[in-house]
């Protein structure tokens, strides 16, 4: 039964966005590439947990409806049993260097590992329990209307960056419902721009689309001529008749920002210390596995150049509780500062990425289930979903102004001379597919090279090369399904498809395989 | 900052087409343009062989035969004059960078690449996807005034939301 709701409307309602997405990334040859841990990691950290919270909240009926966007490329490789197999393996691996590294009992480190080993235990069991599906998980949450479901494109690739091929964006945004359907069921409603990348004319083409709404940064709401009124403490329609949601500041900053968010408490786990480092040739290779980061953390965040201390779970818990009652002290403070400007209660939307909480930050989800419960006993704040204001109906309007979130707040870090070079050699590939009319014989070609073109797009690639991190990574993805597409589309127009080297291809990327994508260019 | 003509990395490797069975492949005009930050803007343009053709037939050419072209910033919008901005730039595939002006600021642009003919007239031959060009904080301010800004409240959650920090904060000068 869900908690009686505030009789008196509340000071300040807040929206509360959770994108989960990591780049598509498969490599057989390896037991576990870094690219794949990202994955394994995520899951042990961030989503089981996280599902865990949900479940928790829904069953003892704390409302806190929460919107989380699922990229295709993520739901691909949780519904492939290639990365299943691999995610049990994983696990054994991690729970087995755990235990073993616990004993003695005393040491300095033994009740963190403990405490690892233990959650990875659960984790283990839930993930099991959950019959290896972290989709129909979701699906289940959605179901009971705890949390709302919204897609993104395709791939992740950053649409104002393909501004001059409206039908590149469409192929983007459409597989990203397509995917998404196939997963849950009906199209969804609201879509995650990646990067929050607006551009001008995206609304209307997201409206044709079918998208009833979207998130942007909160200079989207004031940098354009005829911007929405209530700036970005209110959801605002544009002229086609998307929503938008403008991020809040603030409120955000404190939960994500480096220095002075909160995930840079002291007492919480430190996540740039990985134990795997300190551990035993011998250890690591009794399991078969080579020196590599893969997740064992058990420090404290103690200060640079210090020795680490060992991580104490309950001290990080508290500290999530504290902080999550002083999130609720800054939301009414920051609603006393807003409303009178605004003459109504305020909306503050905040959207995350979903690793965030239990990935980069251990005690996220704790924090989360922290801020549900003190919300749901408070009388002036309340979570709600877009869907939830859409109803109500959006009484404000206005033109966004072209924007993204990260360095600069325009596109920065994913169009800057590192990587810009790639977007002319996209346009043309995407053309080359564009003027062919896919038939029988070349239609497995055809499909691979939109896949190839799409995985190009995806906005991890340059980020990697701005960010000087997985730097030749990303220029050796982004060059790999360049040249793939190239060769695919040369050999559709010469009219010599090279089923071997595209059977190889799709063997290899498999992600849309499934799709009709002839159907939606 | 001038843009220089570059070659591409990616090169088809499919099987040489069989005699009789090549099929015409069209090659893309195009004119991209792209906002690369709030002052930036990244144009990247092609030329194919039949629009170069017809190009050189009209246009009024330099001394090694390739025709005069401008790359033209234009508003869409009623905001002010039309021609922003009007650069000589060069060859069939080529970018460039160009900064964007307090003049358009606020405004929906797009860019064309133009030849002159020999009677001195400029004809469009490439038109970019339109652009709404961020209004920085300096336009805020300078433009305040008039009534597309003249909104205290709006200046006020402006104030009140961080983004001026934000944006300080992020912006690339402050990082580097």
């Amino acid at each position: 039964m869900e908690k009686e709701r505030k009789r008196k409307g509340p000071a300040a309602r807040l929206v509360l966005v959770l994108h989960a997405h990591l780049p598509y990334a498969r490599i057989p040859g390896e037991r576990f590439p870094a690219q794949e841990l990202w994955l394994y990691q995520n899951i042990t950290e961030c989503y089981i947990p996280l599902l865990r919270t949900m479940e928790t909240l829904a069953d003892e009926g704390v409302h806190f409806p929460l919107t989380v966007s699922l990229s295709p490329t993520l739901l691909s490789m949780l519904g492939d049993d290639y990365y299943r197999h691999k995610y049990d393996d994983y696990l054994g691996c991690i729970i087995a260097l755990a235990r073993v590294h616990a004993a003695p009992e005393g040491s300095a480190l033994s009740g963190a590992l403990t405490h690892l080993a233990r959650r990875i235990e659960e984790t283990r069991d839930r993930w099991n329990a959950a019959k290896r599906d972290l989709a129909a998980q979701f699906r289940i949450l959605s179901e009971r209307g705890a949390v709302t479901l919204v897609t993104t494109t395709a791939t992740h690739a950053l649409l104002p960056a393909y501004r001059f091929s409206p039908a590149l964006e469409r192929l983007q945004i459409r597989t990203g419902q397509t995917v998404f359907a196939r997963a849950f069921g009906p199209a969804p409603r609201g879509l995650w721009l990646p990067e929050m990348g607006y551009h001008s004319g995206l609304d209307e083409l997201l409206h044709d689309c079918g998208v009833e709404y979207t998130f942007l940064e909160a200079h989207a709401a004031y940098g354009a001529v005829d911007g929405p009124e209530y700036g970005n403490f209110m959801p605002f329609a544009t002229e086609s008749g998307l929503v938008i949601f403008p991020r809040e500041l603030r409120l955000s900053g404190a939960v994500w920002a480096h220095r002075v968010g909160y995930p840079g408490d002291a007492r919480y786990r430190e996540f740039h210390a990985d134990y795997t480092w300190q551990m035993s040739e011998h250890e690591l290779s009794r399991l078969g596995l080579e020196r590599m980061p893969l997740g064992i953390k058990v420090h404290r965040i103690t200060g640079d150049g210090m020795e680490r201390e060992p991580y104490d779970h309950a001290m990080g818990a508290a500290a999530a509780r504290e902080h999550a009652a002083d999130f609720i002290a800054r939301i009414r403070e920051r609603a006393a500062l807003v409303a009178p400007l605004l003459g109504r209660p305020p909306v503050f939307t905040l959207p995350f990425d979903m690793e965030l909480f239990g990935h980069w930050w251990y005690e996220g989800p704790e924090f989360l289930e922290a801020l549900a419960r003190l919300a749901a006993d408070s009388t002036d704040i309340a979570f709600v979903t877009p869907e939830e204001l859409l109803r109500e109906g959006i009484d404000s309007s206005g033109r966004p102004a072209e924007s993204s979130w990260g360095k600069s707040g325009y596109f920065d870090t994913w169009l800057n001379p590192a990587c810009l070079h790639a977007y002319p050699i996209i346009a043309e590939l995407a053309e080359r597919l564009f003027a062919h009319r896919p038939n029988a014989r070349t239609l497995t070609a055809y499909r691979q090279a939109a896949s190839e073109i799409m995985l190009a797009q995806s906005s991890d690639w340059p980020f990697f090369i701005s960010w000087d991190r997985f730097a030749d990574y990303g220029r050796s993805r982004l060059d790999e399904h360049m040249t793939a597409a190239s060769r695919i589309l040369a050999g559709i127009e010469a009219g010599e498809i090279d089923d071997n080297y595209v059977e190889t291809r799709e063997a290899h990327y498999p992600l849309f395989a499934a799709s009709s994508i002839e159907s939606i260019i | 900052m001038p843009g220089k003509t570059t070659k591409k990395t990616v090169k088809p490797s499919a099987p040489a087409p069989a005699r009789g069975r090549k099929k015409t492949v069209k090659e893309p005009d195009y004119l991209i343009a792209l906002l690369v930050d709030g002052t930036g803007i990244y144009a990247s343009w092609k030329i194919s062989d039949a629009l170069y053709g017809k190009i050189l037939r009209k246009a009024l050419t330099d001394y090694h035969g390739d025709p005069y072209l401008f790359l033209q910033v234009a508003a869409l919008d009623t905001g002010g004059p039309g021609e922003l901005e009007d650069i000589p730039v060069y060859g069939r595939e080529n970018r460039w960078h160009i900064f964007t002006t307090e003049a358009m600021a606020g405004r929906r642009v797009v860019l064309r690449l133009s030849y002159q003919t020999a009677r001195g007239k400029r004809e469009t031959v490439l038109q970019s996807t339109e652009l709404d060009i961020p209004l920085g904080d300096a336009a805020l301010l300078a433009l305040l005034g008039r009534p597309l800004l003249h909104d205290e409240r709006r200046l006020r959650l402006y104030e009140a939301s961080g983004i001026r920090e934000q944006l300080a904060a992020t912006s690339p000068s402050a990082n580097s």
